[in-house]
């Protein structure tokens, strides 16, 4: 695959190491010569451009047009605003993925900008963290989609309604499916005769609108 | 007064050449001439976007013009020509803020 990260700070030069190890070839631009020269080009497959990211001429010559991903990592929003908006308006690159640095500019990463996909640290630290500390509460790991659907996860507590049922036997609801158990740090395929256990951790890929009865079938009322 | 009304409004023209929808490249700068036949508003996540549907004898594609409602001069049964760069969202040609033209 073909993919354009705009920024070379640590998290775009980690990018395209990691992404060219696994056989991608990756275009990196950043507009700083020292910031794109420092990059480790083990692999081969790493191409630096100097150029400013938010501009049309420096995106051609990195070679948006066929690109299959872009990434803007930039540390400033505004700047990752604006590259993802030109990547999806002037070249039409498939999967526009674009990092939040400030929480309170998420609302803006979204299709309107000609973003697929945002990743906003805070956010997600947030969630890791809500993720460790909650027991028996739904907790949002991942928006797929635009939104519309998500990774669910929750750890059931000892008065769970789940707790000694099959998979099958809860009532879940629609659109929604357990992906997998985790249980004593191992992974548990689920199946319909799979019995949850209290302080089992299971993931459920599910969209939005079921959360709700979601939470009945494996946390129950309270 | 000082001879402005005229070019107040938006100039039209009769003709532009652009190839057909059915027949469209995906992540090229093409022209599309066509009619628009459906108009929508929505709010994506609380901002406005307008999305237009346009179609020709081959097929239809659609339009989106981010951080607007409407386009005073694009309406119902209105023959536009339309260049960008059009890609596949979910297997329709679509093209995001492209440049219009109005034809007669």
């Amino acid at each position: 695959m073909k993919i354009i990260i705009a920024g070379a700070g640590s998290v775009g030069r980690y990018m395209a190491e990691q992404l060219s190890k696994f056989g991608h070839d990756i275009v990196l631009i950043d507009t700083s010569a020292k910031a794109v020269g420092r990059v480790d080009n083990q692999s081969g497959k790493i191409v630096g451009l100097v150029g400013d990211g938010c501009e049309v001429n420096t995106l051609a010559n990195a070679g948006a047009k066929d690109a299959d991903v872009i990434a803007a990592v930039t540390g400033d929003d505004e700047d990752n605003l604006v590259i993802s908006l030109l990547a999806k308006q002037e070249f039409g690159v498939p999967r526009v993925v674009a990092r939040v640095n400030n929480p309170n500019n998420e609302w803006m990463f979204n299709e309107m900008w000609g973003i697929d996909v945002s990743v906003s640290t805070p956010h997600l630290l947030t969630a890791l963290v809500e993720e460790a500390v909650a027991v028996g509460s739904l907790v949002k790991l991942l928006s797929l989609e635009h939104g519309k659907a998500g990774l669910n996860e929750v750890t059931l507590a000892d008065n769970s309604p789940a707790v000694g049922k099959a998979i099958s036997e809860l009532a879940l609801p629609r659109e929604s499916t357990v992906v997998a158990v985790i249980r004593d740090g191992h992974v548990v395929v689920p199946t319909p005769d799979t019995v949850l256990h209290a302080a089992d951790e299971v993931l459920i890929l599910a969209t939005g609108d079921v959360e709700s009865e979601l939470g009945n079938a494996l946390i129950g009322n309270k | 007064m000082f001879g402005r009304k005229k070019s107040a409004s938006a100039p039209e023209v009769q003709s532009v050449d652009g190839v057909s929808i059915s027949e469209a490249p995906r992540r090229e700068r093409t022209t599309i001439v066509g009619k628009v036949i459906r108009m929508q508003s929505k709010p994506a996540q609380g901002l406005p976007t307008m999305v237009v549907s346009i179609g020709d004898d081959t097929g239809t594609c659609i339009a989106t013009w981010t951080g607007r409602r409407t386009i005073g001069a694009i309406t119902l049964g209105r023959r536009i020509a339309i260049t960008g760069v059009g890609t596949d969202a979910s297997g329709i040609l679509t093209f995001v803020n492209p440049e219009y033209q109005l034809l007669v």
